[in-house]
């Protein structure tokens, strides 16, 4: 009986020493373990995996499962002519769309930034396209610019040559950028506009008492004040750019021919449409690694680094 | 200093205590019922209802045709229920692929492309077995014979087992206009200029217009006969990339490749490879092999000259200008008989058909997904849909083309139809595609190499040389060759 005794009290004791140091020093995990559980099943995990079903071929068709084969799915990549094309265009299209965009919404800005009659119903109207999901854009746009639609029509009212926008390469090329310049110039819009009312007052005062122009308000003032706000809109719009789906899929689908195949999409037919999840796998890696490196040349070419004090205490 | 919030120790061994006990008590109350293995009851057990999702293409009626019929599923089979879910063509493969991968089930029944069947065969249920496992849902009457031969080979068959039935038929049709063709004044300038007859062949007639004679009617209802205010055009001949210039080039090659020539320098048609391939199964347009494939491609460019640009034209696009009355003809899919013909339709009352010189074989099965956990009602479902009663009243409801002889040459409906002649004899000869897992890889390869042909970067040659290396090595890589 008194050894059963004891060993409650040992029993009891030990429970009690492994509850106080879980409660005083492992607290914390309590807190944190929930979190980092969640990060692990949602983005640590997936991208493992990701990785795992890069060096493997695993093709839905043959009901295989993966089969691991190093990097020859990599190999494949830059042998493979359809995805270069689509490296090649997504590069084009992205910067061709990004500069039109930043030389909008910039000019945008700098008008509405000046008080002007209406501004206040002008400004939500442009973020208007924003809010639009991609894919009504896209199909918006293929409705509009087909061989028999409105714009062509109206061309023709005007006894002027219909243009086939979507079935010549380069103007297939050039309807894509228009929508996506559509959607997202105001996307520039709404940050440099932000960015130019965050500018103070007095700094404008002081030059135009100066007797800065125009021009040398733009170019001494209130571009420098910007450029932080500028790179990280155009560092956004840029890797989103990469990454052009939506808008392809729904007007061109890629062609004509492969004139507007893009990666993302063909990451797509690759992995649903060629049920080749293993390759597919390979060229998201690639994606990810070459909009890090694009992120990475913005932020040193636009001098970012050093204009927000990212590093310095 | 304030007070430390604390869980203490008796706290914690409550809450412990209260976790053991709900976990014991939630093991000892009675399982879900089919859960556990109990012993037969004594009184009959009603079936358990069961909910039949079909995924189908969402145009030419099929989803109209799947939701009538689920309505008398729904009636028959009670208190089973069948839910159709419309899917757009674009996408349904994708779908498809991704719900037998993942084995997520969303779909116990699917509307497969015949040619898509390479690509999703392996995840389908054997119906043979299906009817050996359920011998009392095998409906008596059901008359397999009453498929024409063909469609039951590539639709419902797959490395010799029974995949699906047959469910919409489709083969490339030429829509003209009958009020042209027909045309006293047009015809003489048109023999006066060709030397023989602007004629389209009716039903019951033996002869088959050419593709030269095609090329010769779509030239002069572009260029040689004014025959409306503003642009014209003699033909609607789609090419963008995907499934139309898959398809459309299938159609036109496929007339050389079964020509006695062609037969004797590839070989017959295997029917599982298709009219692109050779009888052992090389890429039968390669102008190594042959310049047949080179002849077939200038002439497809050719005719687009008489037609809105083909790079842009898909099935749907090709239409509209054959719809709004701009194009004498068109090349496109019997299914688009309704849309283009309906009462509001500008051309209503003057459209006609024949059959293409070489028609090429589209359509759809039904097909149960292996992993279906109601094999025997989905079963049950597809029966109806395809049955004899059936097939001809969805034809007379919803006009979709019909996959039985007996609705194909029904007279009643042939007197209500002037479409339906067509499709039988469309299918005595006609071209088919690979069915191939790889096919929507050849298809996209075909459209990024041989769509530069209209887009001037390759000449034919040239295209098809690539073309040809092209879908070598992608049947290579498969471990297919």
């Amino acid at each position: 009986m008194t050894r059963l005794l004891l060993f409650y009290k040992r029993t009891q004791s030990a429970i009690g020493r492994i509850w106080t140091y879980l409660a005083e020093r492992k607290a914390p995990w309590f807190f944190v373990g929930p979190p980092i559980l969640i990060l692990f099943v949602l983005i640590i995990y997936p991208t493992i995996y990701l990785y795992r079903l890069a060096l493997s071929r695993y093709d839905m068709a043959f009901m295989m499962d993966p089969e691991f084969i190093g990097l020859r799915n990599f190999v494949k990549m830059f042998t493979d002519a359809s995805f270069l094309t689509a490296v090649k265009n997504t590069f084009y299209l992205s910067l061709g769309a990004v500069i039109v965009e930043f030389m909008l919404g910039l000019g945008l800005a700098l008008l509405l930034y000046e008080p002007l009659r209406g501004s206040f119903l002008v400004k939500p109207i442009i973020i208007i396209p924003m809010m639009i999901p991609p894919v009504v854009v896209g199909l918006n746009f293929r409705l509009i610019l087909d061989a028999f639609g409105p714009i062509n029509g109206l061309l023709q009212l005007l006894h002027l040559p219909v243009i086939d926008w979507l079935g010549v390469p380069f103007n297939a090329r050039m309807s894509v950028i228009m929508a996506d310049v559509w959607q997202w110039s105001p996307f520039i819009f709404i940050i440099v506009l932000a960015a130019l009312n965050a500018i103070p007052t007095q700094l404008l005062d002081a030059a135009r008492v100066d007797g800065a122009s125009a021009w040398q308000l733009f170019r001494h003032v209130i571009w420098p004040m910007i450029i932080p706000s500028v790179a990280v809109a155009i560092t956004f719009r840029f890797v989103d750019a990469l990454k052009l789906f939506d808008i392809v899929y729904m007007l061109t689908y890629g062609g004509p021919a492969d004139a507007t195949e893009v990666i993302s999409l063909y990451v797509y037919r690759t992995a649903f449409r060629f049920g080749q999840l293993g390759y597919a796998s390979a060229m998201g890696v690639v994606l990810m690694l070459f909009s890090i490196v694009v992120v990475w040349g913005i932020l040193r070419v636009m001098n970012l680094e050093k204009r927000l004090e990212w590093g310095e205490k | 200093m304030t007070k430390k919030s604390q869980v203490t120790r008796s706290d914690f061994l409550k809450s412990a205590g209260v976790v053991i006990a709900g976990a014991a008590l939630a093991s000892c109350t009675p399982a879900p019922a089919g859960s556990t293995k109990t012993e037969a009851p004594a009184a009959p057990v009603e079936e358990t209802p069961v909910l039949i999702k079909v995924g189908i293409m969402s145009s030419h009626g099929m989803s109209d045709s799947a939701e009538e019929i689920a309505k008398q599923f729904n009636e028959k089979f009670a208190p089973h229920k069948a839910e159709v879910t419309a899917i757009g063509f674009e996408t349904l493969l994708d779908k498809m692929l991704q719900d037998f991968t993942t084995g997520s089930n969303s779909f116990d029944i699917y509307s497969v492309g015949y040619h898509w069947i390479g690509t999703v065969g392996n995840y389908l249920a054997d119906l043979d077995d299906l009817r050996k496992q359920f011998p009392d849902i095998v409906d008596p009457n059901y008359d397999q014979a009453d498929f024409p031969k063909i469609l039951w080979d590539t639709y419902a068959t797959f490395k010799g087992k029974n995949i699906g039935l047959p469910f919409v038929d489709g083969t490339l049709t030429l829509f003209y206009r009958g009020d042209l063709f027909e045309n006293a004044d047009y015809m003489s300038q048109f023999k006066a200029k060709y030397g023989y007859d602007l004629k389209m062949p009716k039903d019951g007639d033996s002869f088959k217009i050419t593709f030269a004679q095609l090329k010769d009617y779509a030239e002069f209802f572009t260029t040689g006969v004014k025959w409306r205010d503003g642009e014209q055009y003699g033909i609607c001949v789609p090419a963008k990339v995907g499934d139309p210039l898959l398809a459309t080039f299938c159609s036109i090659f496929g007339d050389w490749r079964r020509s006695p020539e062609g037969v004797q320098v590839y070989g017959e048609v295997d029917p599982d490879w298709g009219d692109y391939f050779t009888k052992d199964h090389k890429v039968a347009f390669d102008p190594a092999i042959s310049d047949m494939g080179v002849k077939a491609l200038n002439y497809y460019l050719e005719l687009g000259e008489f037609s809105p640009n083909p790079a842009n034209l898909d099935w749907t696009t090709s239409s509209e200008p054959f719809r709004s009355g701009i194009s004498a003809m068109f090349a496109g899919w019997g299914g688009y008989w309704p849309s283009i013909t309906g009462a509001d339709s500008p051309v209503h009352g003057k459209v006609q058909v024949a059959a293409l010189p070489m028609p090429h074989l589209g359509g759809w099965n039904v097909a149960i997904n292996k992993t279906t956990k109601n094999p025997k009602q989905a079963y049950q479902y597809m029966q109806l849909l395809t049955n004899k009663e059936n097939c001809k009243m969805l034809y007379d409801k919803f006009t979709e083309t019909p996959t039985r002889l007996s609705t194909m040459n029904d007279p009643e409906l042939k007197a209500k139809n002037p479409d339906l002649w067509v499709m039988a004899p469309s299918l005595e000869v006609c071209s088919t595609r690979p069915k191939l897992p790889v096919l929507p890889q050849m298809e996209h390869s075909m459209g990024t190499i041989l769509g530069q042909v209209w887009t001037g970067g390759l000449t034919p040659e040239e295209a098809l040389k690539q073309q040809a290396a092209d879908w070598t090595k992608i049947i290579a890589d498969a471990g297919l060759s």
